[in-house]
């Protein structure tokens, strides 16, 4: 047998075992396979391999309320919506030139920056300021206020704001603290590279509770992140030196560039520097 | 002894309406229609998520994210293609921005789960166990694309057709991807099945 043939042939295993090879082929095949030893042992190999496959990447059992966790975010998403009213035509038609309008007049206004609404503020206490994405100046932050994919937000010295988000999840930011709220992965942000819904945390300490991972699934800063897992946590920065984390419910994976660990309740953690792991520290007094 | 072809059957019937009829009864407000899709397919993008990240509870998050999104599109779905392949087509997107942020990070994967056999003695189960992670160790040691394309074959049951539908690649690109992940994971695996 030519190595040629051989080559040839066996580049139809895949082919053939899909069962998608015209029969011309699959007889040329199948009559070399046979009259060669050594396509034969490939060929027994190569259904060993995908016997092996099939068996051992089976499905694998469906964590528990996979589907009651999905269809209770959707179910808020649902209730969210307006009931679609009938329209007569026409009006139809000028709600549609008006939408337009709007649209291109906010693109120009906007500049092709995108505002989505993610949630609104539960309460202030004190002084809080907030900056949209792309805005130059920053604002007084007022009860009821809607919130914004990209928006800043600064509690000053004995300040502190709820945010209540659309799917329910709760963040609380505490004095002295400034957050950026990434309600999608920030992969292009010149100030963040988090590729994942993130709360960035410049500053301070935010405590978060977490109804769904629809807007946010970890706290981001310099030093370490907490990637949430469903649960209630706590998290404190001070500029460039250490990261905290206290997990009051469920289980949060604490991770930075030196490695990563799942912690849970009892305990609180600390990332020290640009280079340092996750540690327990001896007491739970962070501050 | 010459080869026989096969023809690995595409998932299991679906009891009931179809997922397209159903996709397009969510589209419109159904939200019950929709809960049947997400129980119909959980498992399925649940277990796709795992053997592609190696992590159960990102898998777990990833799953959750890929059938939300999926109700978020439902506006853009196209109830004359398969829904299979566009869902799939999703997790995909999902599970690679989740491995992109992942080698950005260099992180090492916190643990393996594997799926556990019921009704085998327990020496014969360890060895299942152990073979399947030794399996699951090896897809995971794939390149993305190549690992995307074997998980949908084998986990999901697609057809390379299918596969490359829902990679938005041409077929005759998912089996030479098909191809090239079979080699190497001979190599991982060496000849040595139990």
């Amino acid at each position: 047998m030519s190595s040629r043939e051989c080559k040839d042939t066996r580049a139809l295993f895949l082919d053939f075992e899909e069962g998608c090879l015209p029969a011309e082929e699959a007889a040329k095949a199948r009559s070399h396979v046979a009259a060669c030893p050594a396509c034969a042992q490939v060929w027994e190999r190569w259904q060993a391999q995908d016997r092996r496959l099939r068996t051992a990447l089976g499905p694998a059992p469906v964590p528990r309320d996979l589907a009651g966790a999905v269809m209770a975010q959707v179910r808020g998403r649902a209730a969210q919506r307006h009931a679609p009213r009938r329209m007569p035509l026409l009006r139809w038609g000028v709600a549609a030139a008006v939408a337009a309008a709007l649209l291109v007049l906010g693109a120009v206004l906007l500049l092709g920056k995108r505002y989505e609404p993610v949630g609104q503020v539960a309460a202030v206490q004190g002084q809080v300021l907030a900056r949209q994405r792309g805005a130059r100046y920053r604002s007084h932050l007022e009860a009821g206020a809607a919130l914004y994919n990209g928006d800043e937000l600064v509690a000053v010295a004995a300040s502190k704001a709820a945010l209540r988000l659309y799917d329910e999840s709760r963040l609380a930011i505490e004095e002295n603290t400034e957050v950026q709220l990434h309600c999608e992965a920030a992969g292009d942000d010149e100030d963040c590279s988090l590729g994942l819904p993130h709360v960035c945390l410049r500053q301070g300490e935010v405590e978060c509770e977490l109804a769904s991972l629809r807007y946010f699934r970890a706290i981001g800063t310099p030093l370490g992140t907490a990637i949430a897992r469903g649960t209630k946590f706590r998290m404190r920065y001070v500029d460039g030196e250490q990261v905290f984390l206290e997990v009051l419910e469920g289980e949060v994976l604490f991770s930075s560039p030196g490695g990563q660990l799942a912690v849970r309740p009892g305990a609180v953690w600390v990332i020290e520097g640009a280079k340092g792991v996750p540690r327990r520290l001896p007491d739970t007094a962070w501050r | 002894m010459a080869p026989e072809a096969k023809n690995p059957s595409a998932g299991g019937e679906a009891v009931g309406p179809s997922d397209e009829s159903l996709a397009s009864r969510s589209r419109h407000g159904d939200v019950a229609a929709f809960e049947v899709l997400v129980r119909r397919y959980q498992g399925r993008v649940y277990s796709y998520a795992l053997r592609m990240t190696g992590d159960a509870h990102e898998a777990e998050d990833l799953a959750q994210e890929t059938l939300l999104r999926v109700y978020r599109s439902l506006g853009r779905f196209d109830t004359r293609q398969p829904f299979a392949a566009w869902v799939f087509g999703i997790a995909a997107h999902v599970c690679r921005d989740w491995l992109r942020w992942r080698g950005r990070r260099r992180e090492q994967v916190v643990e393996t789960v594997d799926a556990v056999q019921q009704g085998a003695s327990p020496a014969a189960e360890a060895a299942a166990a152990e073979e399947r992670e030794r399996v699951a160790k090896a897809v995971q040691r794939l390149p993305r694309k190549y690992r995307e394309v074997i998980v949908l074959h084998y986990v999901e049951e697609m057809g390379y057709e299918q596969v490359a539908a829902a990679l938005g690649i041409r077929p005759d690109a998912a089996r030479r991807r098909a191809l090239r992940a079979r080699t190497m994971l001979e190599r991982y695996l060496g000849g040595n099945a139990p």
